[in-house]
């Protein structure tokens, strides 16, 4: 494969003088000008827009969660009639977040998307099988950018939590590429084996996983088992599609032409790694913008080149802040189930949440105080549509289970808002 | 009816802008004939209008439905609330109830780049309501490769939405699905709208306007495997709306009335539609690019449909 000398194997010094600075300082009068949240935060932290980009990028805040909620009236109204899509979560405070998007943005990250898949070495004659249990819009983007790369078979395969029968006409389909996330991987895996075990000759190479961590036990196991490579796409709902894996498999690559990396308080590991939590800000995006954004996760980067050529960092996604989890490539927020407990009890109190691996499903455990037992049900009704939810409680793809403890449980000592004990993660 | 009537134009005055623009006053609703007076909501209205003014409330948008097609002249997308969004997964319902097929068939669904997310979003409702459903995308495909791959998955049914695909010789698939291919019924036997010996002629294919799922020449008609039974459904959606009705192979559009109030205006037969259960955008008398004629009951019979 070519790689752009322009971008993916550039000298990256070479690179943040004539593009992300350029980048950086039209995002920030961009910003400065149409967003009365960036406005008071550029004030407030004394920075001029126009002043040197990476001064300024020292200079700024963090931006949280709840920061990204401010962003969206202006984003929205400042579209108008150039709206063309919008990206939701559950939501950090039970509301959905919302990330809005033009066309200009669509076409942006398509030719992000783009670079990435180029990644996974995909050939024109390769059969993708997009398998997921819901909403296929973000599988249609997936399409569209290999469509630009020439895969001319892509199909989007729904399957419900049934697996045995949901599954039983993939063997005919014979993807070369098998997408998905990996909680669902992971829940249809031994259907999968078995299927691929029956029949010999198949032609599947590669799994793409998405919207997840996948174990790295589980991940060797698959390589082994089915005799495939494995490749990472990673991004997030507000920022689109960051990075993915190459050929090397050593690391996620992240362009930092499009989207900056800031950790929080470094780790140095070595001469060219560094650890911590990251933050994102992210240059080509035209309707929502984030600056210095925390998606939760906890990196490891290596700027040292990579063995395929490509010059730009790699990370390795080591962990996350404890206040989201995800279900099936989908991101839920402690506060989300929080504020759902407590808010219809008009109460404030405590809960801790555990997620763990039952046979075909992912257990939700709600840890409350005692005190609230007589309320079960209500609590119970008020989590069932949380949203999202809803529908992998329908399809039988999560369960909900609601325990009372003391309150000593919670204030005898701190205690995580959540433990995920799933073995796919 | 008078009463959701005068509920939605309530709502909509005092809390959507474009309306009290095109009001100038707060409308008082004593009778049917009343609210058949209040001035058509028409295209031209929106594109004067910001975003902010033609839905109640920005904080409630959280979904956009995406366009059948990529391009529209409609200026925005169809905006919802989770509550637009769960009627309008009841409105899919109420379509779907209307085939008669059975629980948990599975469903294929043709696409191709243009209509892709509005497809997609079909896909969604056919999956929440337990149908298993595939989406193939159509590029350069020929009808041979595509079929090849339906095979593969051996629907039920089968969704067609791209124009891409015109032919389905020997698919054997006996249910099908379109959108907005009003002139066309594939339904073996055919029946029409009267029912057998009916006065009803299906209206010839006419290029162009919106949707663009009919065939590029008015030739291209599909045949199937002549000793199937093929049951042909029409989806009647509008971008701005969504999905409105569907045609089963009887021949007229049924919609569901607890759902939407229908018109047409008596001096070009365009049809008019009120939305009765939206909040963030309702639609008051708005005037589609579509013709119609009305019929007994929640029915009407599409004529010609417009560009949007």
């Amino acid at each position: 494969m070519i790689l752009d000398p322009g971008f993916e194997c550039a000298d990256q010094q070479k690179l943040l003088d004539e593009v992300i600075k350029q980048g950086l300082s039209s995002l920030f009068i961009r910003v400065y000008d149409h967003f009365s949240y960036y406005h008071w935060r550029f004030d407030e932290a004394g920075v001029d827009p126009c002043m040197d980009p990476m001064d300024a990028l020292e200079l700024l805040p963090l931006m949280t969660k709840h920061d990204y909620g401010m962003l969206e009236r202006d984003a929205f109204i400042c579209a108008n009639k150039h709206l063309y899509h919008a990206e939701t979560t559950s939501g950090s405070t039970g509301r959905p977040k919302r990330r809005f998007q033009s066309l200009t943005d669509e076409l942006n990250e398509l030719k992000l998307a783009m670079r990435v898949f180029a990644g996974f070495n995909v050939s024109k004659d390769d059969v993708i099988v997009f398998m997921d249990v819901g909403n296929p819009s973000i599988y249609i983007w997936f399409a569209k950018a290999f469509e630009n790369l020439g895969v001319k078979n892509t199909i989007y395969y729904g399957i419900q939590s049934d697996f045995d029968r949901s599954l039983n006409k993939l063997m005919s389909l014979d993807p070369t590429i098998l997408f998905t996330v990996p909680s669902l991987l992971a829940r249809s895996y031994e259907t999968i084996l078995r299927m691929y075990k029956e029949n010999k000759d198949t032609s599947l190479q590669k799994i793409i996983y998405f919207g997840e961590k996948l174990d790295d036990r589980f991940r060797k196991r698959i390589e082994e088992e089915l005799g495939v490579k494995i490749f990472s796409h990673y991004g997030g709902t507000e920022t689109s599609t960051l990075g993915g894996e190459c050929s090397a498999h050593d690391g996620i690559h992240v362009y930092t032409d499009v989207n900056m990396p800031t950790l929080i308080d470094p780790k140095v590991i070595n001469e060219t790694t560094q650890e911590g939590e990251v933050a994102w800000t992210t240059m080509q995006m035209d309707v929502q913008p984030v600056i210095k954004y925390r998606i939760g996760d906890v990196v490891r980067i290596d700027r040292a080149k990579c063995r395929c050529g490509r010059t730009s960092p790699r990370i390795k996604v080591i962990g996350r802040t404890d206040e989201g989890f995800s279900l099936y490539g989908e991101k839920f927020y402690y506060d989300t189930f929080l504020n759902t407990v407590y808010s219809n009890l008009n109460e404030t109190g405590f809960l801790q949440i555990i997620l763990s691996s039952e046979q075909n499903h992912d257990k939700l455990s709600f840890i409350l105080p005692e005190k609230l037992k007589s309320k079960e049900s209500e609590i119970l009704e008020s989590l069932y549509y949380v949203n999202e939810l809803e529908f992998f409680l329908e399809e039988g793809f999560v369960q909900l289970d609601v325990q009372f403890v003391p309150g000593s449980h919670f204030t005898g000592r701190k205690i995580p808002c959540i433990i995920d004990h799933r073995v796919y993660q | 009816m008078l009463d959701k009537l005068k509920a939605i134009v309530d709502y909509a005055y005092d809390n959507i802008p474009i309306y009290r623009k095109l009001y100038q006053r707060k409308p008082e609703l004593n009778s049917i004939a009343d609210f058949k007076s209040l001035p058509y909501l028409r295209i031209s209205d929106f594109m004067t209008c910001n975003i902010e003014e033609v839905i109640s409330n920005v904080d409630e948008v959280a979904t956009i439905l995406p366009p059948i097609e990529n391009k529209t002249i409609f200026p925005f997308p169809r905006l919802e609330s989770t509550y637009d969004r769960d009627m309008r997964y009841e409105i899919f319902y109420y379509l779907i109830e209307q085939t008669g097929i059975k629980k948990g068939s599975s469903f294929v669904v043709l696409t191709d780049s243009s209509h892709s997310y509005f497809c997609g979003e079909i896909v969604n409702n056919l999956l929440f309501y337990k149908y298993p459903t595939s989406m193939i995308f159509v590029r350069d495909h020929t009808v041979d490769e595509i079929q090849e791959w339906v095979s593969k998955l051996k629907p039920d049914c089968l969704l067609i939405g791209t124009d891409k695909i015109i032919e389905f010789s020997h698919w054997e698939i006996p249910y099908i699905f379109t959108i907005n291919q009003y002139g066309k019924n594939l339904s073996n036997p055919p029946l029409s709208p009267f029912g057998k010996g009916g006065k009803f002629n299906t209206p010839p294919l006419e290029k162009g306007g919106r949707g663009d799922f009919r065939p590029s020449s008015a030739n291209s008609v599909s045949t199937f495997g002549k000793s199937e039974i093929i049951k042909h459904f029409d989806i009647y959606a509008i971008s701005e709306i969504g999905w409105v009705a569907i045609r089963t192979p009887e021949g007229h559009y049924l919609y569901p009335d607890d759902y939407f109030y229908v018109e047409t205006d008596p001096t070009d037969d365009i049809l008019v539609l009120t939305t009765l259960a939206n909040d963030l955008q309702p639609f008051i008398r708005y005037k589609t690019s579509d013709r119609a004629k009305l019929l007994n009951g929640n029915r009407f019979q599409i004529t010609y449909i417009g560009e949007h």
